[in-house]
């Protein structure tokens, strides 16, 4: 067996005001060439850094790296650069840096070949070609601005891939799409690596991405913990006896801080140790919710309408959101889902209609009394979340409480959604799934009458996920806060009490 | 063919990017189009004000030493068309002005008159009639003749008649056409050299055939001027050829002081040029700082789209060069127009300038290095990269700093030297001048590091502040990067406005300093020298100008020091002028009360005997046994100048008329010396081609009681011999009533008997510049001759200047000093100066009252000439344009951070407002944070500005007019003036961020943030 990718004992250790932080302890990983390999792993595990260093575009604190025979460690200036431009292909979380706002979609696509020197006539048959593959010929000459976050990922993946590389990277390359785009996304993927004999690296916390996958692999806490076929994951056993267990397994096995290992025949036993606290034994799943009963609408939509100089994102659109219920909207890319949530929190207004929140109609308010609104009653959770970034996690939460005049502190908030250990750290030095939380955190915090968020899964684990869907639950059934959110992740929509398809 | 597209690829995402952000691209472009444009309107203004600061320093010369000349010196007229042909032709080659012709010849008698005679031309302009008329040009058997500063008696010369009395014109370079004469000579001007020449009264005198070129000033560039003394030099070579006879005069010591003044004047251009241009690129800076971020973005993309380094390098690099080229070159078109503006204004050749301008090697440097460092500055701008050394971040900033802090202390030890040479002959060094710019960009690196460092001093008092200021404090302690861009460039910037506004009014106040020092009071009324012969005439000038003026002594003299006699001048003031002049405390370590006290002079004035005012002669009995000798009366004036009375006569008595101005007069003096005619055949034989043989008057004099002869009779003065003394000190030997006198005359060597005086046995006291103090030895006593009377001087103080004065000096009391040097040469000093209090605009009346022709020098009329002069007027307008600029920027500067922090926070923004955030409350944010960058600023302005002006002042000892600094300069800070103005800038600056805050948040509602 060929292999693409070797890494062996790999360390990366970042020096932060915060102190030093390990985003990788002692990584191991294979992957044969033309295997397509899923990585899967909680928001802060290393998966993006484990990219990053096998792209060249990092390089690890200690340990072996070989790409296609390359050792990265020997890999300096030119070479470096020319390796990356061209063996690798690698697809951003963040795509939407990516795209050059001055270049249209397929000057974005071209500009990896004319880089490489090829000709006019090449570069644009090829660009036409994936962004046909992509479904988007007609969006060809459209700016980044112009189109959809879905659409957007996509001209990120032609890019990535227009110069047929032996190796693909991918970091959530359907972290917006819906699940239909996602599929298309990840067929798209899997035949383009199966014609250029490419091997593809995959990190996604979509299950729908275990489709194309060969292998998945399991990352926790900078190791691999886990891997094998789809559906036939097992743990892996390094050199060191360095086993990571489960948590779903620990919580029921009610194993707390120490475990006593017995040998039974060929297999290993493990029970709680005397004098160790023992943990409570809690299945993680869905809470079971008593559904509540509606009592009138707190949001209402009348054939609101709203356009935009590229086109209409909503139009003629009707629709109560029922106080005390956890209403999602779903749709494809570019439904007009972020859309219906700004016009509820009132940040923008329609073009025609009417929207009436709390019983306001938020056409009839100013600015101001719009924020003074959201101040009062209404908690935002942006897509992207869009925190004050010069601030700590905590620090964004209180902010949020402050600007309520409520007291307390948000730690309380930071550790009901995991991230108490990092409350104290810059949110723009935080993961974008722990982003994620801490906005979902400054939100409950709030305890606001109407809570707005939009893809509040979207970069999460599905173990956060089911997280996150237990925390907004709870807080319809708690404080009775009507909660509507957009999402496209059927764990979300699991615990919904009603969903608006815009599709 | 690839490779082609390889490098086109990244030049065409730059191009695109530029197209896509016009705004910011052209503000960028702005801001180095404006530091070309300053640039080259520094060049062309360097250039202009070289050439006004050489043509005025050249117009300042008295006429007669503002002209190059050349002199033949010969008998007779023989080849006189090919003199006039060479010197003619070789004056005109130098391409300075049309050459005037005249000639002058030797003394000659005529009866027992000894004159002088010469001709010009052309008169017109140099002669001003005082009696009669001008003559007409000389021909025929009669030449006219005009009387030069004497009466118009007639000549003992037939062919020779007087028309008429005149004087030189003010201004008319006389002196170097016909040569200097003596008080004893009377001079005759004609019209017509060659014929005046050609007559038979003048053949066999030697004379001298003079060609002048009065400098056209107009004509009189700054390279001209240059090379004028090398151009003179071969003239003069060649001249010598054609006849050894001739010589050739100009000012070549002033033209190089003109030189240096222009070189001066030009390089302190850099003061303020200098500046512009950095704040126009800290400019460029702040608003190239909008699109940092997407510099950045487009790094990242290229990286991620697998673009080898040299591409992203290429892109970066493509993109400052697109922005920046055609920058420069609007610029310099911008700056072009600007220095014509600048050069037609000053009244110079506008194409000249331009060319000249642009075609010096240093020009093209300096444009050449702006447009690099315009491309180098905006790269680092867009990509400022920290280098990690052992755990601590070095950024380009870091370098930056140090190499600017390296080049002040380099500017420094070049200053210095350049303060030396410029003390000794008015140089100034560019390292020098560029010390504010250095000064500044120190300053603004230092802003750019230090800012966050303080603000995290502010991070723990913020966490308990409310939340929107708690929020903008926290954004730039946490998020420095912009900000701390904005300070720097606004330290700068500000830096620069109070380095021109305390620069300005330091200079002003230098200017109404050396008003002051030219004229202590309001006016000096002094006598003019260059216009005519009036040596002898003078007299005590404060009494025509009532009971306040102040009488004063001014007199040059020599002192002896180790190897050779040091010049300096000697200051006789009256007591109460040490009350009323100004001073400044620099001058001395004494006050000036404690200066007056030591000099206070209480012994009695000159003594001698008086004349009785109805006396008409003097008659002095005498009997001379030996050679015939010429006995003169010395008379002081009842007016305070002094008269000399020629007693002539046969017998045993001699006598003079006593005309009615000696009238009321003190005999101070009676001198024996040749008789006229005796002096003057021996004075011929001394100067003739043999050698010529000693020649002596010897014998025995007694003197008796001389007498006068009044209306009423004949009356004996109370002479007292036995208290006269001889110039040396020795008594007469004779009795109360008779004096005998063993003599032995040369030519050089007169005798004198005079009345004992007060100050024969002991040393005037005096203040003396300090270098003297040392020649003076332990004794502190100093000779001083004044004219041909050695004065002693005891040295009680010291002082660094004195005003009026430069060099070395010593300022007596005038009654003493009048006292000491009379009694050794009756009328060497006079107090024919006066210093005086009076209203504006008085100058002309003070003139005509005055009994002969005076030079007023005005204080107001020196602070108005020197305001108004063009180099200085240049500087006080540039550094107020300065200030101007200054201020504008700082408030564009102030607006782009604002923009900048709009846009790029609008994704915070946009959050904050989605938590509840109010528009008045997000503007306030923003304001604040303005606030804080602008406050920084002003403090980093105030401090740099402060900074760079106490170092040019005390390293630049140039005045505005780019001339050394007599006094020095001394830093005028307006402390008042500063705090007022930047308190007010800083409220109208906020006032305008605060409408300008608003702006983002005007809609009905808030704008999506980009994605990029």
């Amino acid at each position: 067996m060929t292999l693409a990718v070797e890494a062996r004992d790999v360390f990366r250790v970042y020096e932060t005001r915060e102190g030093k932080a390990a985003a990788l302890q002692g990584l191991s990983l294979e992957i044969a060439e033309g295997e397509i390999v899923v990585v899967f792993g909680p928001s802060g595990s290393g998966k993006t850094t484990l990219l990053r260093i096998i792209a060249a575009l990092d390089a690890p604190s200690a340990g072996l790296v070989r790409v296609h025979g390359v050792d990265l460690r020997r890999l300096r200036g030119r070479a470096r650069d020319r390796f990356r431009a061209g063996a690798i292909g690698y697809v951003d979380q963040h795509y939407s840096r990516l795209l050059a706002p001055e270049l249209t979609a397929r000057r974005i696509v071209e500009l990896p070949l004319a880089l490489r020197g090829d000709a006019p006539t090449v570069r644009r048959a090829r660009a036409g070609e994936l962004l046909e593959r992509v479904g988007l010929t007609d969006r060809a000459d459209s700016y980044p601005a112009e189109l959809s976050g879905g659409e957007q990922q996509r001209v990120a993946l032609c890019a990535a891939i227009v110069h047929r590389p032996k190796l693909l990277l991918a970091d959530e390359p359907t972290g917006e799409l819906d699940a239909a785009t996602a599929q298309g996304v990840y067929t798209l993927v899997r035949d383009l690596a199966r014609e250029q004999g490419a091997t593809v690296l995959l990190v996604s916390h979509d299950i729908g991405s275990a489709a194309i996958a060969d292998r998945m692999v399991q990352v926790r806490d900078g190791r691999v913990s886990a891997e094998g076929a789809p559906g036939e994951e097992a743990l892996v056993v390094a050199s060191t006896g360095w086993v990571r267990l489960p948590e779903e397994l620990l919580a029921h096995s009610g194993i707390g801080s120490r475990a006593r290992p017995e040998l039974a025949g060929s297999s290993i036993s493990l029970s709680p140790a005397k004098a160790a606290r023992r943990a409570p034994v809690e299945a993680q799943q869905p809470r079971e919710r008593s559904r509540g009963r509606a009592s009138g609408p707190a949001a209402e939509l009348r054939s609101v309408s709203r356009r935009f100089p590229a086109g209409a994102a909503v139009e003629g659109l009707s629709g109560a959101f029922q106080a005390g219920r956890l209403t999602a909207i779903t749709g494809p890319s570019g439904s007009g889902k972020t859309t219906v949530l700004h016009l509820l929190a009132g940040l923008d207004l329609p073009t025609e209609g009417e929207v009436i929140v709390l019983g306001h109609l938020l056409s009839g308010l100013s600015r101001s009394e719009r924020a003074a609104l959201r101040r009062r009653e209404l908690a935002v959770i942006a897509q992207d979340a869009p925190l004050v970034p010069f601030l700590s996690a905590r620090e964004n939460v209180e902010l949020g409480l402050q600007l309520r005049a409520a007291g307390g502190t948000g730690l309380g908030a930071l550790t009901s959604v995991g991230l108490g250990e990092l409350a104290e750290q810059r949110v723009d030095r935080l993961s974008m799934g722990e982003q994620q939380r801490v906005a979902i955190a400054r939100a409950l915090a709030a305890e606001p009458a109407l809570l707005l968020a939009d893809e509040p899964s979207a970069r999460l684990d599905e173990a956060n996920a089911v997280a996150v869907g237990d925390l907004l639950a709870r807080i319809v059934d708690e404080l009775e806060t009507t909660v509507v959110f957009s999402t496209h992740d059927p764990v979300l929509l699991e615990v919904a009490d009603e969903v608006v398809d815009l599709g | 063919m690839a490779m082609t597209r390889r490098v086109v690829a990244p030049l065409s995402v730059a191009a695109r990017r530029i197209a896509a952000r016009p705004g910011s691209v052209l503000l960028t472009g702005f801001g180095i189009a404006l530091a070309t444009a300053a640039l080259t309107t520094l060049l062309v203004g360097q250039v202009v004000v070289e050439d006004r600061a050489v043509s005025d320093a050249i117009g300042r010369l008295p006429a007669d030493e503002r002209m190059l000349s050349v002199s033949w010196v010969g008998i007779g007229t023989t080849g006189w068309t090919r003199l006039d042909r060479e010197a003619q032709s070789g004056l005109r080659a130098l391409d300075v002005g049309e050459p005037l012709r005249a000639v002058g010849f030797r003394s000659t008698r005529f009866g027992t008159d000894i004159v002088r005679l010469a001709a010009v031309d052309d008169v017109t302009g140099l002669l001003e009639l005082r009696s009669g008329r001008l003559p007409t040009t000389c021909g025929g058997e009669r030449c006219e003749l005009v009387a030069l500063d004497a009466d118009s008696q007639p000549l003992a010369a037939p062919g020779l008649s007087v028309t008429g009395s005149v004087t030189g014109t003010t201004g008319a370079p006389l002196a170097a056409l016909v040569g200097s004469t003596t008080t004893a000579e009377r001079v005759f001007v004609g019209v017509g050299v060659e014929e005046l020449a050609r007559r038979p009264e003048v053949s066999g005198l030697f004379r001298t055939l003079t060609w002048a070129v009065p400098l056209n000033l107009a004509a009189l560039d700054s390279p001209k001027a240059a090379e004028l003394p090398t151009r003179i030099a071969e003239l003069d070579t060649r001249l010598r050829q054609v006849d050894p006879a001739f010589a050739v005069h100009a000012p070549l010591h002033d033209l190089a002081e003109a030189r240096d003044r222009a070189t001066s004047a030009s390089r302190r251009q850099l003061l303020v040029g200098g500046q512009c241009v950095v704040v126009f690129l800290a400019f460029a800076v702040l608003a190239a700082s909008r699109i940092r971020r997407n510099a950045g973005e487009t790094r990242f993309r290229l990286r991620r789209l697998r673009a080898l380094r040299w591409q992203i390098a290429l892109e970066t690099a493509g993109y400052a060069v697109l922005v920046a080229l055609p920058a420069v070159l609007v610029g310099c078109a911008a700056g072009l127009l600007a220095g014509a503006v600048v050069a037609d204004a000053a009244g110079r050749p506008t194409g000249d300038a331009l060319r000249r301008a642009l075609t010096s090697a240093g020009s093209g440097w300096a444009l050449a290095l702006l447009a690099v460092g315009a491309v180098v500055v905006l790269i680092a701008t867009t990509r400022a990269a920290t280098l990690e050394i052992r755990g601590r971040g070095i950024t380009p900033v870091d370098v930056a700093a140090a190499a600017v802090l390296a080049a002040i202390v380099a500017a420094f030890l070049f200053g210095e030297t350049d303060a030396e040479s410029l003390s000794r002959d008015g140089e100034v060094g560019a390292p020098l001048l560029l010390l504010p710019v250095l000064v500044a960009l120190a300053g603004a690196l230092l802003a750019a590091r230090g800012f966050p460092a303080v603000l995290r001093l502010a991070e723990r008092p913020a966490a308990a502040a409310g939340v929107s200021l708690r929020l903008a404090l926290l954004s730039l302690v946490r998020n420095p990067g912009v900000a701390a861009v904005a300070v720097a460039c606004l330290t700068a910037t500000i830096g620069m406005a109070v380095f021109a506004l305390t620069y300005r009014a330091t200079l002003a106040a230098n200017q109404r300093d050396a008003a002051s020092y030219a004229a202590p009071l309001d006016y000096v009324v002094a006598p003019d020298p260059t216009r005519g012969r009036f040596a002898g005439r003078t007299a005590d000038l404060a009494p025509t100008y009532g009971r306040r003026a102040l009488g004063v002594i001014r007199r040059d003299g020599e002192a002896p020091t180790l190897n050779r006699s040091a010049e300096l001048t000697v200051l006789g003031l009256p007591a109460d002028a040490f009350e009323r002049m100004r001073w400044r405390g620099d001058y001395a370590s004494s006050s000036l009360e404690e200066l007056g006290e030591s000099v206070a002079y209480r012994g009695g004035g000159l003594r001698g005997v008086a004349l009785p005012v109805e006396g008409r002669e003097l008659v002095l009995p005498r009997t001379v046994r030996g050679d015939p000798i010429r006995i003169s009366a010395q008379v002081r004036r009842p007016d305070g100048g002094f008269s000399v009375l020629d007693l002539t006569g046969e017998g045993d008595a001699v006598s003079a008329p006593i005309s009615p101005a000696v009238r009321g007069g003190t005999l101070v003096g009676l001198t024996l010396a040749f008789p006229p005619i005796a002096e003057f055949t021996a004075a011929h034989r001394a100067t003739g081609s043999r050698a010529a043989p000693d020649v002596f008057l010897r014998g025995l004099l007694t003197l008796g009681q001389p007498r006068v002869r009044t209306p009423g009779g004949s009356r004996a003065l109370a002479v007292d011999y036995s208290d006269w003394v001889s110039s040396e000190g020795a008594g007469t030997g004779g009795s109360r009533a008779q004096a005998r006198i063993r003599y032995f005359l040369t030519q050089e060597r007169t005798f004198r008997i005079r009345p004992s005086q007060p100050t024969d046995d002991e040393a005037i006291p005096a203040i003396a510049s300090e270098s003297l103090v040392a020649s003076a030895g332990s004794a502190r006593v100093l000779p001083v001759r004044i004219g041909r009377v050695s004065v002693d001087v005891r040295i009680v103080e010291t002082a660094r200047r004195f005003p009026t004065l430069s060099g070395d000096f010593v300022v007596a009391d005038r009654e003493a000093l009048a006292t000491a040097a009379n009694a050794g040469a009756p009328g060497v000093a006079v107090a024919d100066e006066a210093w005086l209090s009076g209203r504006p605009d008085a100058e002309a009346e003070l003139g005509r009252r005055a009994p002969f022709p005076v030079r007023v020098t005005s204080r107001a009329e020196v602070e108005r000439s020197l305001r108004a002069d063009p180099v200085s007027r240049a500087a006080s307008l540039a550094l107020l344009a300065a200030t101007i600029v200054a201020g504008l920027i700082v408030l564009a500067g102030l607006v782009l951070a604002l923009a900048v922090d709009a846009r790029d926070d609008a994704a915070d923004l946009f959050d904050l407002e989605s938590l509840g955030f109010d528009p008045a409350r997000l503007a306030r944010h923003l304001w604040l944070r303005s606030a804080v960058i602008l406050g920084a600023g002003l403090i980093g302005g105030l401090v740099t500005g402060a900074l760079a002006s106490l170092l040019v002042t005390d390293l630049v000892a140039v005045t505005a007019n780019a001339t050394p600094a007599e006094p020095p300069l001394v830093p005028a800070l307006p402390w008042g003036l500063l705090a007022v103005g930047l308190i007010a800038f800083g409220a109208v600056a906020l006032g305008i961020v605060a409408l300008l805050a608003r702006r983002p948040f005007r809609g009905p509602a808030p704008a999506r943030p980009e994605a990029a």
